[in-house]
């Protein structure tokens, strides 16, 4: 099962790579008497240019910063929790459980659309029609140190999948998640998850391992539980004031319910799939403003599952069994041009490879070969203005080179007051299965083949254009920022399937203008409160395309910390009708609310927080398909830090 | 008679032994030992610039503490030690020559005056330590917004403390202090410090501050949005958003009037922090921060004028 030939590939790699680093060792001074190498010794540069936040009012968009304290307050089980905090963001729970997340629409079950990177690495995957495989990510909620939310196309800096947005998981180092942590979860729907992790030190190195478990039994009369089981390890070694590496280890496997009970076209099963990751970043500081990394990773997932279709007497052995691999290699430069200019390049090598008998309909591995070249000039063109103009030059091996550009402009008037003006153009490369399916089913007690899908090929990439005008406005004396958005984005070559087999094709185009804000108030240390809204109009010649996303939605979340300690979360949304794309059923509208209380204790070196988390405390309502009923969920949380 | 012509040819004789005595004292060069912690590096850099500094009739003999043998036998005017290990090495050695100390923390230089006896040489020193009173005209000038200024403390009681209260207190700032209790972890410190306070401000206390627990310190302190102070360049580059220090060359210069001072007065004048300093600022890690601050040149200008 292990991808042996690349892995080798990648560990000579990493040695490599330590065999270019063997210069001076660490500097570490034993602590002791006060000397002058207090006053005189080198320092590791610690908050090097990629690990500097850049202010939101320099940002060439809006973002969306979802940091631990609001990870905490928010009562979130998982990663797609937290985004239901994002303007903009639609998300859901669909067939067998699967996350779906989209941003502005268009979108169904596989959430395509945008890219989530977990410290640089991208789990994307291309199986099928190419889907973020959430069940990989590989860390517990604890492990991340913030979230940033890039809304908006974003190809020019993160590539083709960066379509309408980049959802950035960062984690912590490991310096900071030192000690032993002890986390379970139970609760109503068969919830139950735990998490162990431990952070310790070897000789230089600060490591941290992390190993979680999560179950449910999904919604109620569906074949959708889920069982996931991961372990991950990041290593952060400093190799002198200026070298550091990063070392990333993960595994995951899971088997969630899939079927229908009673269906002979999808008949009840479970599938098993498990992956692993590894991936290393050196970074090397070559100044306050200048820095050289160098990122790589492996990783590798597959599925085992096999079941037997049915029509009335016929039947065939469907062999869904599939494998994919991906290889990346990635180099970034930052430096500053001049004191008014600061350039981000980098160069990015990737090979992918999916093998899958039902999908392709061969046991050859199909590859995927992508280069990509990107830059991006920020410059100070007057102390109120900056520019951001970047692009992306990308070579894909199936659909060409295309050049993904990005022009921003902020306007800063006053300190605290900032007008964006922007435009970019962004692709979405077509899946491998949209470009090269073939499914077919072999009936096994006739001499028939059904086709299902034929994809003929040639389609061209999705394009979007988009503009935006935007405004924020951050006034620290009253702790208020606001982030208004003002959008238009223009999609063409919408990749759809038609037809019985069915083939893939550039049909359809749609128009999205509408406007999102956000705004934070942070009155006192205690509190914590949170207003989104957002609009989104969509216009098309396809209807489900128009229905795709809510045109309303609002969000309000408070958080107050009381007496002793107690903190206090409400999330209220507001999301009127929408309906996915996919098999996915008109929602009609609906309210959520969700209720935390936390009660923080301390016991000699023991901390640790019981919290109760009330998800959608009112009334049921639907998630993708009409009868998938969301039902209040209630779990409790036990955390212990030692 | 002859008693009386010679009386004033021997009071002359005399007289002019005399002048001669003192002409030949002032021709005898003076003599300075110079005793560096290390051979070469920034020890070797500051002996040079202070031998730049001295008169050129002064005799400057370079030693370090692998060859101190070699100060046998010599009789400066003065010793100079440059750096702590130096420092200890001759205050160890019992000798009446009046040593100067340069290049060493405040503290160091206390414990080795600590444990003198009647009779010891005299000694003085020139600190790196920043004094307290303008660490938080800094502050006050770069920061103004920032009252609470948080102290992370090693075990040890530190010496000082009284003093840095004293000099917040007549700036309006307030000093919130926490221990690294023995056994204790400095994060866990760190973490129930850092919601109570506006900066952070460094200080040379190696059990706390070392290259080994910087990472953390920023990364957590970054976090929670406070900036920190830091004592030297290295801190600066490190990502502390500025830093007060004296470069060694500074220490040098110093170390070189007060040579000379003592040279014509035959003793050493009193142990001083230093008299020029620098201002280094991180203005990427200011940004980030949302904090705007002044270029170094102005920072350091406006500090000078409060002098």
């Amino acid at each position: 099962m292990l991808a042996n030939k690349p892995s080798t590939r990648f560990a000579r790699l990493i040695l490599a790579q330590l065999a270019l680093l063997s210069t001076s060792v660490s500097l570490a001074q034993i602590p002791g008497e006060p000397s002058e190498r207090d006053f005189l010794e080198d320092l590791p540069v610690v908050l090097s240019a990629s690990r500097l936040v850049q202010p939101l009012a320099d940002a060439p968009g809006a973002v969306t910063i979802i940091d631990r304290d609001l990870i905490k307050a928010s009562g979130a089980r998982e990663v797609v929790d937290l985004l239901r905090l994002v303007p903009g963001f639609q998300v859901g729970t669909a067939y067998f459980s699967t996350p779906a997340v989209a941003y502005h629409g268009l979108a169904d079950e596989y959430s395509r659309h945008v890219q989530v990177l977990v410290d640089g690495r991208s789990v994307y995957s291309p199986y099928f029609l190419g889907s973020i495989t959430w069940n990989s990510l590989r860390l517990s909620l604890d492990d991340i140190e913030r979230i940033e939310v890039l809304r908006g196309s974003n190809s020019a800096a993160y590539g083709a999948n960066a379509f309408m947005g980049v959802i950035n998981i960062i984690t912590r180092p490991a310096s900071l998640s030192q000690g032993a942590r002890l986390s379970t979860t139970h609760g109503n729907q068969g919830i139950s998850d735990q998490v162990l992790r431990y952070g310790g030190k070897l000789g230089a190195m600060d490591y941290r391992i992390t190993a979680g478990k999560r179950s449910d039994s999904g919604f109620e009369n569906f074949n959708d539980s889920r069982k996931l089981e991961y372990v991950a390890f990041r290593g952060d070694l400093r190799l002198n004031p200026r070298d550091e590496l990063q070392l990333h280890v993960g595994a995951s496997r899971n088997s969630n319910g899939a079927g229908f009970a009673g269906s002979q076209g999808d008949p009840l099963r479970t599938p098993e799939e498990g992956g692993h990751h590894l991936h290393a970043v050196w970074k090397r500081a070559l100044g306050p403003d200048e820095e050289l990394s160098v990122s790589a990773y492996h990783m590798h997932d597959a599925a085992q599952e096999d079941y037997i279709v049915r029509a009335g007497p016929l039947y065939a052995n469907v062999d869904a069994d599939r494998q994919m691999r991906r290889s990346h290699l990635e180099l970034q430069h930052i430096f500053r041009l001049n004191p008014a200019a600061r350039v981000v390049w980098g160069f990015e090598q990737r090979h992918e490879s999916v093998a899958s008998k039902l999908m392709f309909d061969t046991t050859d591995r199909l590859s995927i070969r992508l280069r990509r070249l990107f830059g991006n000039l920020e410059w100070r063109l007057a102390p109120m203005l900056l520019l951001n103009a970047g692009a992306m030059l990308e070579k894909h091996s199936i659909t060409g080179t295309d050049l993904a550009p990005r022009l921003m402009l902020n306007f800063q008037p006053l300190p605290g007051q900032t007008l964006r003006l922007g435009a970019t153009t962004a692709y979405r490369t077509p899946s491998l299965a949209e470009e090269r399916a073939d499914v077919k089913y072999y009936v096994a007690n006739a001499p028939v083949v059904v086709p299902k899908y034929l994809a003929r090929g040639g389609l061209q990439p999705e394009r979007i254009r988009s503009s935006e005008l935007s405004y924020l406005g951050e006034f620290p004396s009253i702790g208020l920022t606001a982030d208004v958005r003002l959008f238009h984005e223009n999609v063409s070559h919408i990749i759809d399937k038609t037809g019985n087999p069915a083939n893939f094709l550039n049909r359809w185009g749609a128009l999205l203008r509408g406007h999102e804000s956000q705004l934070r108030w942070k009155p006192t240390p205690d509190t914590l409160v949170l207003l989104n809204h957002s609009r989104v109009r969509i216009e098309s010649e396809d209807q489900r395309n128009v229905d795709s996303a809510p045109r309303r939605s609002t969000m309000l979340f408070l958080s107050q910390k009381l007496p002793l300690g107690l903190q206090l979360s409400l999330a209220h949304y507001w999301i009127s009708e929408y309906q996915w794309l996919g098999w996915s059923d008109f929602l009609p509208k609906h309210r959520r609310l969700d209720v935390r209380l936390g009660l923080p204790f301390q016991s000699g070196p023991v901390k640790g927080e019981l919290a109760f988390v009330t998800q959608n405390a009112q009334d049921p309502y639907s998630e993708f398909r009409a009868d998938y009923v969301f039902k209040r969920r209630t779990f409790a949380t036990l955390s212990l830090e030692f | 008679m002859l008693r009386l012509y010679l009386r004033p040819v021997s009071l002359s004789t005399y007289a002019l032994a005399i002048i001669l005595c003192i002409m030949a004292r002032a021709a005898i060069p003076a003599e300075v030992a110079i005793v560096l912690s290390e051979k070469g590096g920034v020890y070797s850099e500051v002996a040079d610039e202070m031998r730049r500094q001295l008169a050129a009739e002064t005799k400057v003999s370079l030693h370090d503490t692998a060859t101190l043998s070699s100060l046998e036998g010599s009789k400066p005017d003065f010793l100079v030690a440059v750096g702590a290990k130096a420092a200890q090495a001759l205050a160890a050695r019992p000798a009446p020559t009046p040593l100067l100390v340069t290049l060493l923390p405040r503290t160091a230089f206390e414990q080795l005056v600590a444990g003198r006896r009647r009779g010891d040489r005299p000694m003085s020193a020139i600190f790196l330590d920043q004094p307290f009173a303008r660490q938080l005209n800094l502050i006050r000038l770069a920061l103004p917004s920032a009252k609470r200024i948080g102290i992370l403390l090693g075990a040890d009681p530190h010496p000082h403390f009284y003093e840095l209260n004293i000099a917040a207190m007549e700036r309006q700032l307030h000093i919130q202090a926490l221990q690294v209790e023995k056994g204790q972890d400095i994060a866990w410190t760190l973490q129930r410090l850092l919601p109570d306070i506006d900066l952070l401000l460094a200080l040379p206390e190696p059990a706390v501050f070392n290259a080994g627990t910087i990472q953390m310190i920023l990364l957590s302190a970054y976090r929670q949005q406070i900036p920190m102070i830091g004592f030297s360049a290295a801190y600066t580059r490190a990502g502390a958003i500025l830093s007060l220090h004296t470069t060694p060359q500074q220490i040098a210069h110093q170390a070189g009037d007060m040579l000379r001072i003592a040279l014509s007065s035959g003793r050493l004048p009193a142990p001083q922090p230093p008299r020029e300093y620098q201002v280094s600022t991180n203005p990427h890690v200011a940004r980030s921060l949302g904090l705007a601050i002044e270029s170094e040149q102005r920072l350091l200008q406006r500090l000078q004028s409060m002098e």
